[in-house]
């Protein structure tokens, strides 16, 4: 009987129904549904796609997304939320426009967060930053989210032909942010918008 | 995500906002005398067994980052709360904490939990008192063990909930923390059912009886629910969306009913026809309190981006007059909302906004900014060169200067 | 052996009729700790509760205090055993007691485990570049703290213990859905789960991790606590040694 229910259980796994984290090998690759290319120096998991994220994200970890998460936002064309929500949510993040001022790019990231709770949420800094080939902003921050873990972000934005493309480290303040920086300004400065 | 917090921070299964009461579930708040004095010990096995699950998540709240550190506010709260209940209350632990959902709670070992997004739309010290009264009503009438005791006696569907909402718990990642607060999250997820309506109306009662014999004034707990009914029909107006009071929201777990505030209203006439006793709301207390955090409760909610919700605070607030923090407050809605037409109604707010002398620098930065989408280039370099003045080591310093370099 | 292969929610299915099953992971070159060394079991979490008819998992106060008791008792014990001293920090009960650093340290251990029993434990979340390592960390947290009390690890011990009325497997079956959907939260129903982490405080590093899911014993008995300890630690050895997984 139990054995039963373990082989019903079983194929579920091994056809792939449930989504799993795939293989990132290090070198060039690329990513956000080939909006631009990275090459990373290390391997990498990709984390499953899911319902939260829009299709023009897709995310990596090293230790695990409770941890630390890279996310790549390519082309996301003007009128479009960063990320998915309702049109009559009670809270929702501002939509893309082109002509957004720097301003208004981190007030962006920064409602992604306060939407789903987040109160505890500080700008370190805003600055210039080179990004696929021109200039970007560069939005560091740090949060408090309600399990009481702090983290730290790092989020790199530009828009180029009306359209938005940003990279974001995002991790555990103690260690695991800090254990990716190094391969995540590489993965910056590697960046080139796909041909 | 949402739902995960809420079991967090609502988790003492006794709070302000969670429950709606039904017509009929008004109680009058006559021999409703405290169960409780300040050296309460629990009694029996369930009790000490809720009390040690609290103990763990009392110093997670103790250390918790969102901790808001504002030792005068903190004393204010407990004063209060003391005026309140006619007593010193050693046996309250209050924690203000920095959630912009507006809640307080209250767990049965003397934890009280009061939201930075409760105080934000307070607008006067009666009011605060009202919910911070109607949290003592749980504690003092031991709603925890009483609603966790008739949890008990339903049937096994209900630990079907309970499981499939850890199971969703789990996977948010705050397995352990849901744990610790096993019982009493289960408590929350069944507080929907009929009979802790009970409990929420006679905390009602409980706390408006306080209310009179401190001699605060007792529609201000009637108040606190029309303000909330008001705000949230704005925002549903605003999204084209329909204001349902019984729908979940993600601002408190359930909005306040108009059932429930009627009560409330009824019952404050009814004392004052008692009484005949002067009252007072104290609202130059509650404003010479909260000023020095007005502007960080503000930006709290503003930055939720519920334009509707933001505009009717703002406006409130406004009606003792437009300050330069308002007015850039009100820039930042439309800022944020991003609609069409919005850039123009943003723009003015911030230039009436640096008009004013309390005018904050982050004003001068976004006119600045507004100005330079506006095509007005030597207008509005020169608006952000008065923010780098007044704040020459702003956390965004770099990009405005490049900004001006350009 | 074969279970060290299988996914943890079958664990579960195979253990409801009464069994005990761990599965440990263990660093590259883990040696266990042995010479004279000092242990500190960091805030054991521990709880025993009551499965009432209603389906409500109850905690017992009572049980609980006795079932820390015991379990630390056998902790102690044992590490004595390999040359350990044992301290324990307890769970701070006052603001004055408050230490950030190590609340800060304790939520670090809480993320980690959490992701350690998510992406070693549950097979649809097993990420790609760990699969045949065991390299989670504490980092700078964990090594500071152990400069400043001298300790050589930390032990991070959480345990659940329930007892019923009987009758409880269609309940558990739905607490299995969180085993599928994140980590698994038991409805409980005479069911014990445990986890143990040993931090190396020279490294920081997590260098031991072990699960316990078990339908029999009883730790509020000092031999079912030691029973639970047994079976959680004894497996503490070198990881080019056989892994062995345990069914009773």
């Amino acid at each position: 009987m139990k054995a039963r229910i373990l082989f019903a259980l079983m194929p579920m796994f091994l056809a792939g129904c449930i989504p799993t984290y795939t293989l990132k090998k290090a070198g060039p690759t690329t990513v956000a549904n080939g909006a631009f290319t990275v090459q990373p120096s290390s391997a990498w998991n990709v984390v499953p796609k899911d319902v939260s994220r829009t299709q023009w994200e897709e995310v990596w970890t090293q230790n695990g997304p409770l941890l630390d998460t890279v996310a790549f936002l390519g082309g996301l064309p003007e009128g479009k939320a960063v990320v998915v929500q309702k049109k009559k949510e009670e809270q929702r993040v501002p939509l893309f426009r082109a002509n957004m001022s720097p301003e208004d790019l981190a007030s962006m990231v920064e409602a992604s967060y306060r939407i789903r709770g987040v109160t505890v949420f500080n700008v370190e800094s805003v600055d210039p930053v080179e990004f696929l080939g021109g200039q970007g902003i560069r939005v560091r921050f740090n949060y408090a989210p309600s399990n009481g873990i702090t983290k730290k972000g790092d989020c790199v934005l530009r828009v180029i032909d009306k359209k938005l493309y940003v990279m974001k480290l995002e991790g555990v303040s103690s260690h695991y942010f800090n254990a990716v920086v190094p391969e995540f300004d590489l993965l910056v400065s590697t960046a080139a918008l796909q041909k | 995500m949402k739902g995960s917090r809420r079991h967090f921070l609502i988790g003492g299964g006794a709070c302000a906002a969670c429950l709606s009461s039904m017509a009929g579930a008004r109680v009058l708040p006559t021999n409703l005398e405290s169960l409780v004095d300040t050296n309460y010990e629990p009694l029996d096995a369930d009790e000490r067994g809720m009390w040690q699950s609290c103990e763990r998540i009392e110093e997670m709240i103790r250390t918790s980052p969102q901790r808001f550190d504002a030792p005068a506010l903190h004393d204010y709260t407990r004063g209060v709360v003391e005026r309140l209940v006619g007593r010193e209350t050693p046996d309250l632990r209050i924690y203000l904490m920095r959630d912009s959902m507006f809640n307080a709670s209250m767990y049965p070992t003397g934890m009280m939990i009061v939201n930075t997004g409760f105080m934000a739309r307070v607008r006067n010290e009666a009011q605060y008192a009202a919910v911070l009264g109607h949290e003592a009503g749980h504690f003092f009438r031991k709603h925890s063990i009483a609603g966790y005791r008739s949890i008990r006696r339903k049937s096994s569907t209900m630990a079907f909930i309970g499981a499939a909402a850890n199971a969703a718990a789990g996977y948010s990642g705050q397995g352990s923390w849901i744990d610790a607060a096993n019982v009493i999250n289960q408590a929350l997820v069944l507080s929907v059912f009929q009979f802790s309506r009970a409990h929420e109306a006679e905390a009602d009662a409980y706390g408006i009886q306080l209310m009179s014999r401190a001699g605060y004034s007792t529609t201000a707990a009637s108040q606190v629910w029309s303000q909330l009914i008001a705000e949230r029909k704005a925002s549903a107006k605003q999204r084209g969306a329909k204001y349902n009071d019984r729908s979940e929201s993600a601002f408190s777990t359930h909005p306040p009913s108009e059932d429930r505030m009627q009560d409330l209203a009824d019952t404050a006439d009814h004392l004052t026809t008692v009484s005949g006793a002067a009252s007072a709301d104290g609202r130059d207390e509650w404003l010479a309190a909260i000023q020095p955090h007005r502007a960080m409760l503000l930006e709290e909610q503003i930055k939720l981006n519920d334009p509707g919700a933001s505009l009717y605070l703002v406006e409130s607030l406004a009606q003792d007059g437009w300050t330069g923090v308002l007015r850039y407050n009100e820039g930042e809605i439309y800022r944020l909302r991003n609609a069409a037409g919005d850039d123009v109604k943003a723009a003015d707010a911030f230039a009436a906004s640096t008009a004013l002398p309390d005018a904050p620098a982050e004003a001068w930065r976004a006119h600045g900014f507004a100005l330079l989408k506006a095509g007005k280039t030597p207008e509005g370099r020169e608006a952000l060169n008065q923010y780098l003045t007044m704040k020459p080591d702003a956390r965004d310093a770099g990009i405005v200067r490049y900004t001006l370099n350009q | 052996m074969v279970t060290r292969f299988l996914p943890l929610a079958a664990v579960l299915f195979l253990c409801l009729g009464g069994c005990a099953a761990t599965t440990h992971q263990a660093s590259d070159g883990f040696k266990p700790p042995s010479g004279k060394y000092r242990l500190v079991v960091m805030k054991p979490d521990i709880s025993v509760s009551v499965l009432t008819a209603g389906g409500l998992n109850e905690p017992r106060e009572d049980w609980t205090r006795t079932a820390r008791e015991n379990i630390l008792a056998s902790l102690k014990q044992q590490q004595a055993k390999r040359g350990g001293s044992t301290q324990v920090v307890f769970a701070s009960t006052s603001a004055a007691s408050d230490d950030p650093k190590l609340a800060e340290l304790d939520r670090l251990h809480e993320a980690v485990g959490q992701s350690i029993l998510l992406h070693k434990y549950t097979p649809y979340a097993a990420l790609p570049t760990k699969q045949h390592k065991f390299d989670w960390t504490l980092g700078k947290l964990a090594t500071d703290y152990g400069a400043a009390t001298g300790n050589d690890y930390a032990l991070f011990l959480f345990a659940r213990d329930s007892f019923s009325s009987g009758g409880r497997v269609a309940l558990q079956a739905v607490g299995m859905l969180g085993c599928v959907v994140g980590v698994c939260v038991m409805p409980g129903g005479g069911m014990q789960q445990a986890f143990v982490s040993l931090v190396d405080l020279k490294s920081g590093n997590v260098v031991w991790f072990n699960h316990l899911v078990s339908t029999v014993g009883d730790i509020r008995t000092p031999e079912g606590a030691d029973a639970m300890v047994n079976k959680l630690l004894e497996t503490m050895r070198e990881p080019d040694a056989p892994k062995k997984s345990r069914k009773t």
